[in-house]
């Protein structure tokens, strides 16, 4: 069991309020990801926390997000102890950690992108 | 109030709904596609494997693959037919296998690059042209760009079918990002939503496939075909809760699977092919292990490659690490690692939904004015579907649906919306402002609905657990009218969109659990252990009508196919 914390940067601009971070602690059995726990947090302890995903499978890009400072895929990002979870672009954000429409395009799919698996046929070969 | 008037509403933008809105774009009407996520980045077809299946010879004339010239529409047809049981509506296969090629020369025209051909299990000949699931969407998406009449209408759920005198009038929906009442005033509408695995614990599909398709055409008076008939696909969780992928490819490169006595199972339900059997008979094998309590406490089984060596190991890792899998599914060397370690749960995962709406072969449903086209349709595949030939579905129909909904939208002008109609559905939508009294929350109730249907209505179906299920679908449809919500914001509410899904989920397992009840055989993916063998009596499909009253109106339709023998 893997205890940590989890400290998610908040934003609703229909509040008028400031930026603001909450903080979670989870106790996870397993091997979880970074979009695995906020889906736990929204669904056991905080329903008001938004964030978007789609394929679950590293394709879709929908679920990117800045993690410990590091742009991802949460849902293929395996948690190694502490979170710090941000929008992708701060100066984007629609609410929490959605951006909005245009702000994600140039984060690229970890499978099945058509020209990596190009580039690999081609290195097989 | 956010009203939008268009010729036709496309709902979804999978490779269905795109190529529909190019189609009845380029009669030049005007057309909203409308999804619940963002263009290019939901919908089933990028998590495809993703080959487009046509016959050989085409793939060798058409796109200059190494296909095999003895193959011909009518052969790719009768393969169709065998693995769907000889209950296929053939009108469907008809145009299914005269219109696939052009599909798949057209997406190549459109800038989807190609990754050779393959020979997938029930194909006589090499038909599936691989692409990505990745680069069809883009390169439909941007094939839409060349026409100023598609407009794209995202992070929209259309909750439900405006409908007036039995004539479609549009629909309405909520805008999830800001929390406004959406109105689409429409001539003609196209479902290509997709199915609705997520109504099961463990789905390989995106998690936006929750049966609104299958819920809106329902509401409207459509009629549904083929529903018990639902695919798994053997799978693992490369991250908990729901990062899911399938294994079946370490399946057959020689991984194991075991029960939690560490017993070899597949011994007792394949001796011959062991974990190479088909994956009906390897997930039904598992569910059995796990119903009879020799399964994991997740209810799973374990997949294990300890008794490999080193270099076969390897071997496996730098398949997958290069991703020259046709089905491109790249593990990283993380997984492998995890892998040689320590054996990793498996189960069966939702993968497909073979039945749907009822179309004719213009993609027309029984509701004036709506279409429909790809997973969300049924008939095309029977009782079960080749491995390959979702995606030609996808683009045969929406090509079928987008010029089949033009002409009719052509053909008749705009009617004024009905008031009363759009008020009460619009109120259906306002959860936020209502005041309720009930605390039902609608996560809750899908995490019960999604365990019931996973051990009841999956790949083991049985009278006393499908009744189980059904009683619980009852209680749901009651809690349903007045869940309370925890998150009173306008803007990505997750929680209100659960709660606008939930009725879809119920509905389409009220629909899959009272057909899986009343086919009491076993054919295609449909397995009864009460009923395990095919029985002739049952040739044919089960149709749900549409009905004022509580219960289902279900009809059987006997098939006319039967069984020819064709030399191969």
């Amino acid at each position: 069991v893997n205890e940590i914390t989890v400290r998610i940067l908040r934003y609703d601009p229909q509040s008028h309020r400031e930026r603001y971070f909450s903080t979670y602690r989870l106790s996870l059995k397993g091997k979880w990801s970074v979009l695995g726990a906020l889906q736990k947090i929204m669904e056991d302890s905080d329903p008001q926390l938004s964030f978007t995903y789609s394929c679950r499978l590293s394709r879709c890009t929908s679920c990117a997000m800045r993690v410990n400072g590091r742009v991802v895929l949460t849902c293929v990002e395996p948690i190694g102890g502490n979170l710090d979870v941000e929008p992708v672009s701060i100066k984007h954000t629609a609410k929490d950690l959605v951006t909005t429409v245009t702000q994600d395009m140039h984060i690229k799919p970890l499978q099945g992108d058509p020209d990596e698996m190009e580039r690999k046929l081609k290195d097989a070969r | 109030l956010n009203e939008n008037k268009t010729d036709v509403l496309v709902i979804g933008a999978g490779a269905a709904g795109l190529r529909a809105a190019i189609e009845i774009a380029a009669t030049g009407l005007h057309v909203i596609v409308a999804i619940k996520g963002r263009r290019g980045k939901c919908g089933a077809t990028l998590t495809a494997g993703a080959e487009v299946d046509i016959d050989s010879a085409s793939a060798t004339s058409l796109l200059r693959l190494s296909g095999d010239l003895r193959d011909d529409a009518s052969l790719f047809a009768n393969d169709m037919l065998s693995v769907g049981e000889w209950i296929n509506n053939v009108n469907l296969v008809d145009v299914h296998v005269a219109e696939a090629p052009q599909r798949a020369k057209e997406l190549t025209d459109w800038g989807a690059k190609t990754f050779g051909l393959i020979h997938s299990p029930g194909h006589r000949y090499p038909r599936g042209v691989v692409f990505s699931g990745i680069g069809i969407v883009r390169a439909l998406l941007k094939k839409t760009r060349e026409f100023s009449d598609i407009e794209f209408a995202e992070e929209i759920l259309v909750t439900d079918l405006i409908i007036d005198q039995g004539v479609i009038r549009g629909a309405v929906g909520l805008n999830f990002a800001t929390g406004e009442v959406v109105n689409f005033w429409a001539k003609a509408v196209v479902i290509a939503t997709g199915g609705c695995q997520s109504l099961y614990k463990f789905s390989d599909a995106p998690s936006e496939l929750t049966g609104d398709g299958y819920g809106m055409a329902f509401r409207a008076g459509a009629t549904f075909v083929d529903m018990e008939f639902i695919q798994f696909l053997i799978c693992t969780m490369l991250y908990e809760p729901f990062t899911i992928t399938p294994v079946q490819q370490l399946l057959y490169k020689g991984a194991w699977l075991l029960n939690s006595k560490n017993e070899r199972f597949m011994k007792l339900y394949d001796t011959l092919n062991l974990e190479k059997s088909t994956r009906d008979v390897i997930a039904r094998a598992i569910m059995s292990e796990v119903i009879q309590g020799r399964g994991t406490h997740n209810g799973c089984v374990y997949l294990s490659i300890e008794h490999l060596t080193e270099s076969e190991i390897n071997a496996i890792a730098d398949v997958y690490r290069k991703g020259t899998f046709a089905t491109s599914y790249a593990y990283d060397l993380a997984f492998f690692d995890r892998l040689k370690h320590e054996p990793i749960e498996v189960f069966p995962a939702a993968h497909y939904f073979c039945g749907g709406i009822e179309i004719s072969n213009k993609c027309m449903t029984s509701v004036v004015g709506l279409f429909a086209a790809g997973e969300a349709t049924g008939g095309t595949h029977g009782a079960n579907r080749l491995a390959g030939n979702a995606l030609s579905e996808a683009l045969v129909q929406g090509r079928v649906a987008g010029s089949s909904a033009a002409r009719f939208a052509l053909d008749v002008s705009f009617e004024d919306l009905p008031r009363d109609t759009v008020s009460r559905l619009e109120r259906k939508i306002d959860l936020i402002d209502s005041h309720r009294t009930t605390d039902q929350s609608p996560v809750q109730i899908r995490k019960l609905l999604n365990e019931l249907s996973w051990r009841h209505l999956g790949v083991l179906r049985h009278k006393g657990g499908l009744q189980e299920l059904l009683s619980f679908i009852d209680r749901a449809t009651m809690q349903i009218q007045n869940l309370e919500l925890r998150n009173r914001s306008h803007s990505y509410n997750q929680e209100w969109i659960e709660a606008l899904q939930l009725p879809n989920l119920v509905l389409t397992a009220k629909i899959v659990s009272t057909t899986a009840l009343f086919r009491e055989e076993s054919r295609g993916t449909h397995f009864r252990t009460d009923f395990p063998n095919k029985d002739e009596r049952w040739h044919g499909c089960i149709r749900v009508l549409p009905t004022s009253r509580e219960e289902m109106n279900l009809d059987f339709k006997p098939a006319l196919t039967h069984s020819v023998v064709t030399s191969p």
